[in-house]
């Protein structure tokens, strides 16, 4: 017997034992008696009033409930939407490479778009996604605001928001100016906050997203000459920690990852004694690669349903 | 015999630090010195206390507690529940028992002391009020509201700007009230984009989650304690279903409606006769329903005296000229013996800032749930 939905409703704030928001309706069968169901947080942005679906029976871990499942004429192909911060090179343009290969549509932000990024567009237009570049300084919130703006304008949704853009200026303490300290902080853990924060209501108002943030293995055992970093990177994880606790409830899942010693222009730049002395710690013998990381990144965001509030190391033994 | 309306007390509502204790101590200690010509305890035959759930105060035995307060070792008391009316049911029994002439002078004193809890508890303890297949599905007071609100709005003529329009009207109206928990002005803008607490229900549209605590003394024989007492011409007490969907026609108030018909026949009354009005305005897109429960607008064209102005403080029909529960505040059990000392203010013409001129007969609504259990009370000088 088809049932008609008559009214529906998301709570936004859950009594236990519900810890995320619960989205339920009224529905009347073809008699007109009327029951409550349980909705799906995937049918709860199509649903109309008078909209016409089956009644499934379903055990969860709270009892057995009938769900409205909507009868959906046209299945609308959704493209989902990843921005991915600092993107133009090194790890950030592989995990842009690697999500649109899963079918991602594309935002690469940085200062700058330079060749490499240029290229990273062409290839994921090639591939038969959409990319666009956006330009924003994401220490400063205003720039981040109409860059994620701009996005959700362009490609429609924000789906997963990678916080990947770093810098780092590295020298003893004692030899650190506060402007140095602070640049750092501002554009590594500032920047994350700007980010997440903006990125947010798009997608608590979809129904779920996922946020990975690039911490460091500086945040774990520290690091001599990166004070600035290592703070910032430390603050990450505990960022990543309560942005997990905060928005559970709204199927956004937050983790972060702590790479480490990865074949980017930073670890390119560190003198040959340095970089030799540091590869003979790492139990696998050698560097990890961007596309390394990026699949980590991309099983997180794809695969990851359980996983929240995590800080996942990926430096092939060095931390252990 | 009409039982009247002698003296009132009344605490601010909002955040407060005083506890349970204070606030009733406060609220029966204003009623007995605000009696114009004096009153004994000994007098008080019976002090009803009402309460929504003392799990919000972890205080028992508010009964005697007031009793202690008192100081007539030969009263007696006790403490209703009955939802967000719990405060109209309190003077409903003690009307009763005067009318009875079980009691001469009763004592009815309403509180709740929320703020004890964060949200997320108090949202906890007011769904034990829902249906248990609500709760089973994690369907909050709000949410429970959400889904009327969202069914009333796909059969009748109202828009999100007639809710805003609400909120911002009884945020202003507060501002009049010393009492209020809120004197915050909201624009119609703030209200639209605040946040979805049960979708379509914002924040702005939520009551507030208020402590505070008001009293009044009811007599038989009112003129021994004022010159001017206001008299309890009628009150319906109705039922419905605790969840909305087994009633007959969700999108309508009926036990308001029913027992406004009682208010109204007790009384000698008809709508046209009200010229003020407290309504039950938990989430403010529920106020068109309860004009037309009271049968102040037909059904579905509650909106239009929003739109036309019938209800805002300077209309014909003020509403909720206290602020409301919305921005008044919602202590859930003291919320309707608060809404009977505001309409005896008006009669009397001591509402100060707020006082709406030559008001006659006041009519409030109150509902528990979603409309699961109301009381309509009318009221004449």
């Amino acid at each position: 017997m088809k049932s008609k939905l008559i009214s529906y409703t998301d709570v936004t704030v859950p009594t236990p034992p519900y810890k995320k928001s619960t989205k339920s309706g009224i529905v009347e069968d073809e008699k007109g008696k009327r029951q409550l169901v349980g909705i799906d947080d995937e049918h709860y942005n199509i649903l109309k009033i008078g909209m016409e679906g089956r009644i499934e029976k379903r055990v969860t871990d709270f009892g057995e409930f009938n769900f409205f499942v909507p009868e959906i004429k046209e299945k609308k192909e959704v493209s989902k939407v990843a921005l991915i911060t600092g993107a133009t090179r090194g790890i950030g343009k592989a995990i842009a490479l690697e999500l649109a290969r899963k079918g991602f549509n594309i935002v690469i932000n940085d200062l700058e778009l330079q060749d490499e990024g240029a290229e990273a567009i062409n290839e994921i237009k090639k591939g038969g996604r959409e990319a666009i570049f956006i330009k924003a300084d994401i220490s400063k919130y205003e720039e981040v605001e109409k860059m994620v703006k701009e996005a959700v304008e362009k490609l429609g949704r924000m789906d997963v928001l990678v916080n990947n853009a770093g810098i780092n200026i590295d020298r003893l303490l004692i030899n650190m100016t506060p402007e140095q300290w602070q640049k750092v902080i501002d554009v590594d853990l500032t920047g994350t906050y700007n980010c997440t924060k903006a990125a947010l209501p798009h997608m608590m108002q979809q129904g779920g997203g996922r946020i990975v943030n690039v911490s460091s293995m500086s945040a774990l055992d520290g690091a001599i000459g990166q004070a600035n970093y290592a703070a910032a990177k430390g603050g990450v994880v505990s960022l990543t920690k309560t942005i997990a606790m905060e928005y559970a409830q709204y199927n956004i899942l937050c983790n972060a990852i702590a790479p480490g010693c990865i074949r980017t222009r930073m670890t390119d730049a560190m003198p040959p004694g340095m970089l030799r002395e540091r590869v003979s710690q790492i139990p696998l013998g050698r560097r990890g690669e961007p596309e390394e990381v990026a699949k980590l990144v991309v099983f997180l965001v794809t695969e990851g349903n359980y996983i929240t509030g995590q800080l996942i190391n990926i430096s092939a033994g060095e931390y252990i | 015999m009409e039982v009247g309306i002698v003296s009132y007390g009344h605490t601010k509502f909002g955040v407060l630090e005083q506890d349970t204790p204070d606030l009733i101590k406060e609220a029966m200690d204003g009623c007995l010195k605000n009696v114009e010509k004096g009153i004994s305890p000994k007098e008080i035959d019976c002090v009803i206390v009402s309460c929504v759930d003392n799990a919000f105060s972890e205080q028992h035995q508010t009964g005697t507690l007031a009793w202690e307060y008192l100081g007539n070792p030969d009263a007696y008391g006790f403490k209703v529940e009955s939802a967000c009316v719990s405060g109209s049911m309190a003077i409903y029994l003690g009307k009763n028992m005067i009318e009875r002439g079980e009691a001469k002078n009763v004592l009815v004193v309403g509180f709740e002391k929320m703020n004890k809890f964060g949200t997320d508890r108090i949202t906890e303890f007011l769904t034990h009020g829902s249906s248990p297949e609500e709760r089973k599905y994690g369907i909050t007071q709000p949410g429970a509201y959400a889904l009327l609100i969202r069914l009333y709005a796909n059969k009748y003529d109202v828009t999100e700007d007639d809710w805003a329009d609400i909120s911002v009207k009884n945020h202003k109206n507060a501002f009049r009230n010393p009492w209020a928990h809120f004197h915050k002005d909201i624009t119609k803008e703030g209200v639209m984009n605040s946040r979805i607490i049960a979708d379509p229900i914002r924040l702005f549209h939520c009551s507030t989650i208020s402590d505070g605590a008001a009293s009044v003394l009811l007599s038989a024989d009112p003129k021994k304690y004022t010159d001017t007492p206001v008299f309890i011409k009628g009150m319906g007490v109705a039922h419905d279903y605790l969840s909305a969907i087994e009633r007959e026609d969700p999108t309508f108030l009926l036990a308001s409606k029913r027992a406004a018909d009682q208010a109204y026949k007790e009384a000698g009354k008809s709508p046209k006769d009200v010229d003020i009005v407290e309504v039950h305005d938990a989430f403010t897109p529920v106020e068109p329903m309860c004009y037309e429960a009271l049968g102040l607008a037909k059904k579905g064209e509650g909106a239009k005296l929003v739109r036309e102005g019938v209800v805002m403080f300077d209309g014909s029909l003020p509403v909720n000229v206290s602020g409301g529960l919305k921005a008044k505040g919602h202590p859930v059990g003291a919320t309707h013996v608060g809404t009977m000392v505001e309409m005896f203010l008006q009669l009397r013409g001591e509402a100060g800032e707020r006082q709406v001129p030559d008001r006659k007969t006041a009519i409030i609504e109150g509902h528990g749930g979603t409309g699961s259990v109301a009381i309509v009370s009318i009221l004449e000088r």
